[in-house]
């Protein structure tokens, strides 16, 4: 007690040196915990960017692709439509072409309704594939998805002439429907949207989880017909919770409404992923398996592991969608990782000199108190720890005022909320229309506005203070080890 | 101590002792191989003018810088032999200072001051200790007041029992009446002396005042380093008082 009263009290005799020093150290510090609580609402910034494309959880994504640029000198083996092999195009051809409607069995004036699923860019595969992926080592867990364009078309069949029953037009890539290679009469309605089937066994990993639900509620776990509608969709089509929704030919009720995403777009509906199976004509096949790693460390190494164990497979990990984004948001990040950091640094380093120096000047000024207390009897240690003791405290000090000078700074931050914009580019140069994570279309160039927001956390405060005290124990170190060094008889002939 | 030492009842035994100082470039010989005897209990006026190498001896007794040459013997331990840290433990536990300008901690009250020395020690009771030791040299009613605030004399006296704080063997004194008026001064030499405590300690005092030098029963006169007579006072009783002077 009586070592602390001493402190106290010659911390308060040097007041003014006291608070230099603290302050100094507070500026350092203070900039550390602005420059970092930045940063922490810049790579929130970018999180909800990426957040509808990555999935909440999601560290990676597996899809099979289709590499339409046949020229490529990086097209090693992928998927260029040249390169497909018999059976891959029958697949293709199997999964895309499956429900053909065919005109010319039918009369002109008769009705006609027929939905089709559509897979432009993505092959499915087996779900076993997921159980496979799932057994690798580092995989957390694995979850598959499917992701395809349910194209409803209704109308009357209408008078064709000799030349249009004759003209067999281009079928789309993949023998899309025929219909909508014709030039279709007036008659004729179509509906195009994007639908994903989730598994609602698995509630943390997948396109939606319950987080993203922004009304009503998440699937249940039963075989019922439910369904989960986009925000924005759900708006367009002026559609609520309780509502229902109809999907080739069978009624789903509308449970929730899952939040529309900010960098790209999500699909329009949700359904469990059984019953688009089903539906589709794809039992037991998937076109996107959601990976969460056991180490965020590995999602690397887990992904070159996976797409050299899955023939055809493309990862997508949440650093490629990253890449992904430009725009002031970018700017932003690259300023507080570059610019921040060296500013906060050479903050840091300097406050510690000068604590350092101020420390030793005021060593230098008391060399006849410290030679004094050698007279009587003081160890080294004991001086030692005493003026290590003052500069710790002169650092708690700093480290207390350099965290309110740091919420302070992050506060502003908040306050102002500078809007960043973000831009998403597309993944690819081909015609890739669905996302990397099998979450329905992210069109070039998809731009959206981020408030920015600096957020402080406890760890952050803790980090900081720790910092004051390391700049209190350097100077402390400094200025004990020039009172060690003083030899008593000196210290007594010096003159204050 | 040796068994020859305790016997005797020798405190210090120099022999050949000279300290070297390196002063901008030049040599400064403080002390030149010095011989002198101190008694156990025995109070000594170390005189001589500024520069005589009084305070150097006081030093070199105390156990504050070590000798160039010779050695310091105290109760048969030769101090220039020791580690920094037995002699650290031997301030600590066996010597007590009392300087000429108090250097006392100005931000600590007088009682505190006091507690400085106690604490390293771990006394248990600290306050209560350090209000025994001012009530010692008078002056337990200033136990709260800062060095600032007292006179000259009372910061003295709160130097002295800063001194005694460890019970000391030897106490050691360097001009403790330079920043004084005569009277207090008198005062203070007057109490300094009388701490020998029936004959258990050894008190030296350095001064260059030659008024203190008459009331001490043994004097020590110094002059660029060397003793010049340190012959029991010719007005002084008693005996006891043994030089090695070399010249």
């Amino acid at each position: 007690m009586f070592y602390l009263t001493y402190i106290l009290a010659e911390l308060r005799r040097r007041s003014g040196r006291t608070i230099l020093t603290a302050l100094g150290l507070a500026i350092g510090v203070g900039l550390v915990v602005t420059v970092n609580a930045l940063s922490h609402g810049l790579n929130d910034a970018q999180a909800k960017v990426l957040e509808p494309l990555t999935g909440v959880g999601t560290d990676m994504s597996v899809t099979r692709p289709i590499n339409f640029q046949t020229t490529s000198s990086n097209d090693s083996g992928g998927f260029g439509v040249g390169r497909l092999s018999e059976k891959e195009r029958q697949e293709l051809q199997q999964e895309n072409g499956g429900q053909r409607l065919d005109f010319r069995s039918l009369k002109p004036g008769t009705r006609f309704s027929t939905d089709n699923f559509v897979s432009n860019s993505q092959l499915s595969f087996p779900a076993s594939n997921v159980t496979s992926i799932s057994k690798l080592a580092g995989v957390s867990s694995a979850v598959g998805g499917l992701t395809l364009n349910a194209i409803h078309v209704s109308g009357r069949v209408p008078k064709q002439t000799e030349s249009q029953q004759g003209a067999a037009g281009p079928k789309g890539f993949g023998g899309g429907p025929a219909i909508i290679q014709r030039s279709g009469p007036r008659s004729v309605n179509f509906n195009s949207i994007t639908v994903t089937g989730v598994d609602q066994h698995n509630r943390q990993l997948g396109a939606i989880t319950p987080g993203q639900i922004t009304a009503g509620r998440y699937f249940k776990r039963d075989d019922s017909r439910e369904a989960i509608l986009d925000v924005s969709y759900a708006a367009r089509k002026n559609k609520a919770v309780g509502d229902t929704i109809s999907l080739a030919g069978k009624t789903y009720t509308i449970v929730g409404l899952a939040k529309t995403p900010t960098g790209g777009s999500s699909s329009d509906l949700y359904v469990k992923l059984s019953q688009l199976q089903q539906a589709s004509g794809r039992a037991g096949r998937v076109n996107t398996v959601y990976v969460r790693a056991a180490s965020s460390r590995q999602v690397g190494a887990l992904a070159r592991h996976i797409e050299q164990t899955l023939a055809g497979a493309s990862v997508t990990t949440a650093k490629d969608l990253a890449d992904r984004v430009s725009g002031s948001l970018v700017d932003a990040k690259n300023v507080a990782s570059k610019l921040g950091t060296a500013l906060a640094v050479v903050g840091l380093l300097s406050a510690f000199l000068i604590a350092s120096l101020l420390t030793l000047a005021s060593v230098t000024k008391r060399v006849r108190e410290l030679g004094t207390l050698k007279a009587l009897g003081w160890s080294q240690r004991l001086v030692v720890r005493q003026v290590t003791g003052e500069s710790l405290l002169q650092g708690l000090l700093g480290g207390a005022l350099g965290v309110l000078l740091g919420i302070g700074g992050a506060v502003l931050i908040t306050a102002l909320a500078p809007t960043l914009h973000a831009t998403v580019a597309s993944a690819s140069n081909g015609p890739r229309f669905f996302g990397p994570f099998g979450q329905g279309a992210v069109p070039s160039g998809t731009s959206t506005d981020v408030a920015l927001s600096a957020p402080v956390d406890l760890a952050l405060i803790a980090a900081a203070v720790g910092l004051a005290l390391l700049g209190g124990l350097i100077a402390g170190a400094v200025g004990g080890l020039r009172a060690a060094r003083l030899r008593p008889a000196d210290a007594l002939r010096h003159i204050d | 101590m040796t068994v020859t030492d305790l016997e005797c009842g020798i405190a210090y035994e120099l022999s050949g002792v000279s300290r070297t100082y390196s002063l901008g470039g030049h040599e400064v010989r403080a002390v030149r191989e010095l011989d002198l005897v101190v008694d156990a209990g025995e109070p000594v006026v170390v005189v001589g003018p500024s520069g005589s190498g009084k305070t150097t001896l006081l030093q070199l007794l105390g156990g504050l810088d070590r000798p160039t040459a010779g050695s310091v013997r105290f109760e048969g331990r030769d101090l220039a032999q020791m580690r920094d840290r037995e002699l650290s433990g031997l301030r600590l536990q066996t010597f007590g200072f009392v300087f000429q300008q108090f250097n006392l901690i100005p931000t600590l009250t007088a009682a505190q001051n006091v507690e400085v020395a106690l604490a390293p020690r771990g006394v248990s009771h600290r306050r209560d200790a350090a209000i025994r030791l001012l009530d010692s040299v008078g002056l337990a009613s200033r136990a709260d007041h800062v060095p600032g605030r007292l006179s000259g004399g009372e910061q003295q006296r709160v130097a002295i029992a800063r001194a005694l704080a460890n019970e000391p063997h030897v106490l050691l004194a360097d001009e403790p009446t330079g920043n004084l008026d005569s009277e207090t001064g008198a005062e203070i030499i007057d109490l300094l002396l009388g701490l020998t405590g029936d004959g258990k300690r050894t008190v030296v005092v350095v001064t260059h005042d030659a008024g203190i030098a008459a009331r001490a029963r043994r004097v020590i006169r110094m002059q660029d380093g060397r003793v010049l007579d340190g012959s029991a006072d010719a007005q002084a009783v008693g005996t006891g008082s043994r030089t090695g002077g070399s010249g």
